[in-house]
């Protein structure tokens, strides 16, 4: 008979579950091997194979209450779903070699097994059907037959590859860790173990080709471990090559034992080894780091005869460093060693990152999310049960050090310097410098502080512009710097630094400075202040923010033509930033920003309304207030007014406006939230604030984006679901409705 | 017969089998619907959705999913059927939708949780033509079984695009 097709799928399906990535089965994935049961039980009907129909129509079944989570122990569920189709893999191979099953107990204790866990009755159980029987009487015959030797061989060999496809995996982790700390002997035991495991096994089992790539690796590694060969990113390579060869090595055995002829053809092992010999020997090994002195060299800043002399010199003197030796000689300048060294540093330290997808990234800070909230509802509960066990109490509290650190870490993990958009601000301002006819020094501060790797893009924009502003506007003509008795060069300086959760980034110039009188000037004749207003410097200062106003005297193509500083400002408004301006006349002009080190946290005030919590973004709130009746006016066919310290603000009702159920209530018996936005201010009325939490931001997805008054959701303290409120939105919303 | 006729018998045959496979059934106002089981994420149970406001009525809200954020729509209330009270059967079933632009997580309410049905090409039939009124293009067939019919969703059409567009817009 033909068993190709049926020992295909069945194949198929134990290789599907071999690379399963985790011991759990999700219902997509559950739902692809029921597919392939019902095509291995079609095939097996065909064929006429009762012992195979039984065992998929109980793995079926055990998949069915798999998904429907009827299955209470699921690692048992998903040990019996394995051990179901191996036992198919070998009754499947008996009836290929000898045409008949020799499993029929297996079977039978597999179906039980099945109704043990989840109450499986398998079909025609009463009416014992005559096909069974069969064989069953004839089995215990043919089994004798079987020589007992190569039983126990096959089972050596199957145990083997089992155990191998786990060190494996264990070398492939450990690797990873090594990468990081090459000189770890640690890490390099911990990946000799398992091949040292593996060649031991092969030779036993005369697995030869096995067991010479082991060794050769093995080796390898042993040198690594006694300190003769230094772990270099080719010795890394290698040995992930190895275990790579080893794997396809060990699939080669198991598909042999499956009967598998059309295995994939051997693979040549001989450069493979070669590439391990030849690094065993120390050959092909990486270049270091390259040594100061060198790098030095290479950028022709001493001379070899100058190295020579301050080689022999720091010889002399052992305690010292070459760098060292080489400033106290002469032979070098304390700036050109230190350059060197940062080079040295830079070619160490590319070796010690790597790039991990933003989206894995976003996975973990929730799942750590969760991991907070889950412990916080089993400390509570832990708390309501009265108990005083210390020791557990204890234990909490540590597990509670632990998930707030990793919270910490995960969300470090996005963090970058600013490093990079400062140098890119640099070569900016050199260029337009050259432009501009000005000679300018830029200074860079803290380019080291950190911030949100999407944050950079942002703030990108509006910084620029705040430098071209500088250049443009900010610094004089080098004639008239000179008439003012200052440097002909121009300095701008960009700094960085963390103050709160914020990350303030100041860009001062050594210019003229802002002139309030020309400012005041432009601004009466635009009309944007009323004459005769008492205005602070500050507030004087901060008209260049608004909308028509361009002090500039002259237009150039640099800072563009009138829009300038409320493009600033609104930029800086949605990144929920903050700007504000310092100034003093011929000594310069400093603008300092700041902004969130991150988009992904808000910092809110939680209110209640109806059953609903909404979250309100803090920046946006002026004030709450209880008013009190007689603040409160309705103006009717236009809407209520709300007066608050003299001002009358237009009052919006969030349980109006999101239609939430509530109880009718008048202002004062609620609170009034004061909200601000794009220079507007209303009142938002709300039945009790709960709070104040700093969340994280989530989307609530692609079906549900742009919702008016929304940006987006947040998962609060108990698991649940918070809407987070956009202002401007919200702004919006109550003008077009009402 | 002309090549024509039987092409169209194949096509007919090729369109059987790919409907053919493995269904998970629920009850939806005392009949039993059927999702191909390889759109299924998981089934959860009845937990607290979050309304998000300015949305249809069977926009429920959103749930939080582990640590991800994804909405919830309640079938009855999409099918037009009255709604009903939640019960402790009451079951939520994410699924994966394949949206103008990408596959979007969505939580189906049902009412309960039936089986997981292996249904065969001989065993569905076309949609019978209810006449112009009702919408059937997102039903993928009717499925004869044992326990009587079983309506197959393609839940992909469920939502069709104008109304994922339209809830994307959601004004």
């Amino acid at each position: 008979m033909d068993y190709e097709k049926i020992s295909n799928l069945v194949d198929r399906m134990a290789s599907d579950f071999l690379f399963l990535s985790s011991r759990e089965l999700d219902i997509p994935t559950a739902g692809v091997f029921l597919n392939t049961l019902e095509s291995i039980l079609a095939v097996a009907g065909q064929l006429r194979l009762p012992p195979i129909q039984k065992v998929v129509t109980a793995v079926n079944h055990l998949l069915e209450q798999i998904i429907m989570d009827n299955v209470r122990d699921k690692t048992s569920g998903f040990d019996s779903f394995e051990r179901g189709i191996s036992l198919m893999q070998e009754i499947v191979r008996d009836y290929q070699q000898k045409e008949v099953c020799e499993h029929e107990d297996a079977v039978n204790r597999y179906i039980k097994n099945i109704s043990d866990l989840t109450g499986y009755q398998p079909p025609g159980t009463l009416a014992a059907a005559e096909e069974s029987a069969m064989p069953a009487t004839e089995a215990p015959a043919l089994k004798t037959v079987t020589p007992i030797l190569q039983e126990q061989d096959e089972g050596l060999l199957r145990d083997f590859i089992t155990e191998s496809f786990e060190y494996i995996e264990q070398i492939e982790v450990n690797i990873l860790n090594l990468e990081q700390n090459p000189e770890d002997k640690e890490f390099i035991n911990a990946i000799f173990r398992p091949f040292h495991s593996i060649k031991g096994v092969a030779s036993f089992l005369n697995l030869d080709t096995i067991r010479d790539l082991a060794h050769s690796l093995e080796n390898l590694l042993d040198k690594a471990r006694n300190g003769e060969l230094q772990v270099t990113a080719a010795i890394i390579d290698v040995i992930l090559d190895g275990a790579d060869a080893l794997k396809s090595l060990i699939v080669q055995v198991r598909d042999k034992l499956d009967g598998k002829t059309d295995a994939a053809e051997r693979e040549d092992l001989t450069q493979l080894l070669e590439r391990i010999h030849r690094l065993d020997k120390g050959l092909d090994l990486e270049p270091a780091p390259k040594l100061v002195g060198e790098i030095l060299l290479d950028d022709g800043m001493i001379t070899k005869d100058a190295l020579k002399e301050g080689l022999k010199a720091s010889a002399d003197n052992p305690g010292k460093k070459l760098g060292e030796t080489l400033i106290s000689e002469g032979l070098a300048t304390p700036k050109q060693v230190t350059r060197a060294l940062r080079k040295q540093a830079e070619h160490i330290s590319d070796t010690s990152t790597i790039r991990v997808d933003t989206r894995k990234l976003d996975d973990m800070i929730d799942m750590v999310g969760e991991l907070v909230i889950t412990q916080t509802m089993i400390q509570q509960d832990i708390s309501n049960q009265l108990t005083t066990d210390r020791n557990l109490m204890r234990n909490i509290a540590q597990l509670f050090r632990i998930t707030s650190g990793l919270q910490r870490a995960t969300t470090s993990l996005r963090m970058i310097p600013i490093k990079q958009a400062f140098q890119r601000m640099s070569r900016l301002i050199r260029d337009l410098a050259k432009d501009s006819g000005k000679s300018i020094t830029v200074e860079l501060v803290g380019e080291d502080t950190e911030i949100d790797r999407n944050m950079v893009d942002e703030i990108y924009n509006p910084l620029v512009h705040l430098v071209r502003n500088a250049v443009d506007h900010g610094l004089e003509v080098p004639a008239a710097r000179i008439a003012a008795g200052k440097d002909e060069k121009g300095v701008i300086k960009l700094k960085a630094y963390h103050r709160g959760g914020n990350i303030v980034i100041e860009i001062s110039d050594d210019g003229g400075g802002l002139k309030p009188d020309k400012i005041l000037k432009k601004a009466l004749n635009n009309s944007l202040i009323q004459d005769g207003e008492a205005l602070t410097e500050q507030e004087i200062y901060r008209l260049i923010l608004l909308p028509g106003l361009s002090t500039a005297e002259k237009i150039t193509d640099v800072s563009g033509r009138g829009v300038g500083m409320d493009v600033v400002k609104q930029a800086v408004d949605r990144l929920r930033g903050k700007i504000e301006i310092s100034s003093s006349p011929g000594r310069g002009t400093t603008f300092t920003t700041s902004f969130p080190l991150t988009m992904a946290i808000i910092d809110g005030m939680i209110v209640k309304v109806g059953r609903q919590r909404y979250i309100l973004p803090t920046t946006a709130i002026r004030q709450a207030i209880r008013p009190t009746r007689e603040s409160c006016t309705n103006v009717v066919g236009k809407g209520e007014l709300v007066s608050v310290m003299g001002a009358l603000l237009p009052l919006m009702r969030l349980s109006e406006l999101f239609t939430v159920q509530t109880d009718p209530k008048d202002p004062w018996e609620s609170i009034v939230v004061v909200m601000e936005g794009n220079g507007r201010a209303k009142g938002l009325m709300v039945d009790e604030i709960l709070g104040k939490a700093e969340v994280v931001i989530k989307s609530l997805g692609d079906a549900l984006k742009n919702i008016k008054g929304i940006a987006g959701g947040a998962i609060l303290g108990d698991g649940q679901i918070g809407l987070i409120i956009d202002t401007e939105g919200l702004f919006n919303l109550s003008e077009s409705i009402s | 017969m002309t090549d024509e006729a039987i092409k169209t018998i194949d096509e007919k045959i090729k369109h059987s089998r790919e409907r053919e496979g493995k269904y998970l059934t629920f009850v939806l106002a005392g009949e039993e619907y059927g999702i191909g089981i390889l759109k299924v994420r998981e089934i959860i149970g009845m937990m607290t959705i979050t309304t998000v406001p300015q949305t249809p009525l069977y926009v429920k809200g959103v749930i939080n999913l582990r640590g991800k954020v994804i909405p919830v729509m309640d079938l009855r209330l999409k099918f037009s059927m009255a709604a009903m009270e939640y019960t402790e059967r009451t079951c939520i079933i994410v699924v994966e939708i394949t949206g103008p632009m990408r596959k979007i997580p969505m939580g189906i309410l049902v009412d309960s949780v039936s089986e997981v049905l292996n249904i065969k090409a001989t065993d569905i039939e076309e949609t019978p033509n209810f006449g112009n009124k009702l919408e059937t293009e997102y039903i993928l067939g009717m499925a004869k079984t044992g326990g009587g019919v079983k309506i197959l969703l393609d839940i992909d059409k469920v939502l069709n695009n104008e109304e994922l567009t339209a809830l994307e817009r959601a004004a």
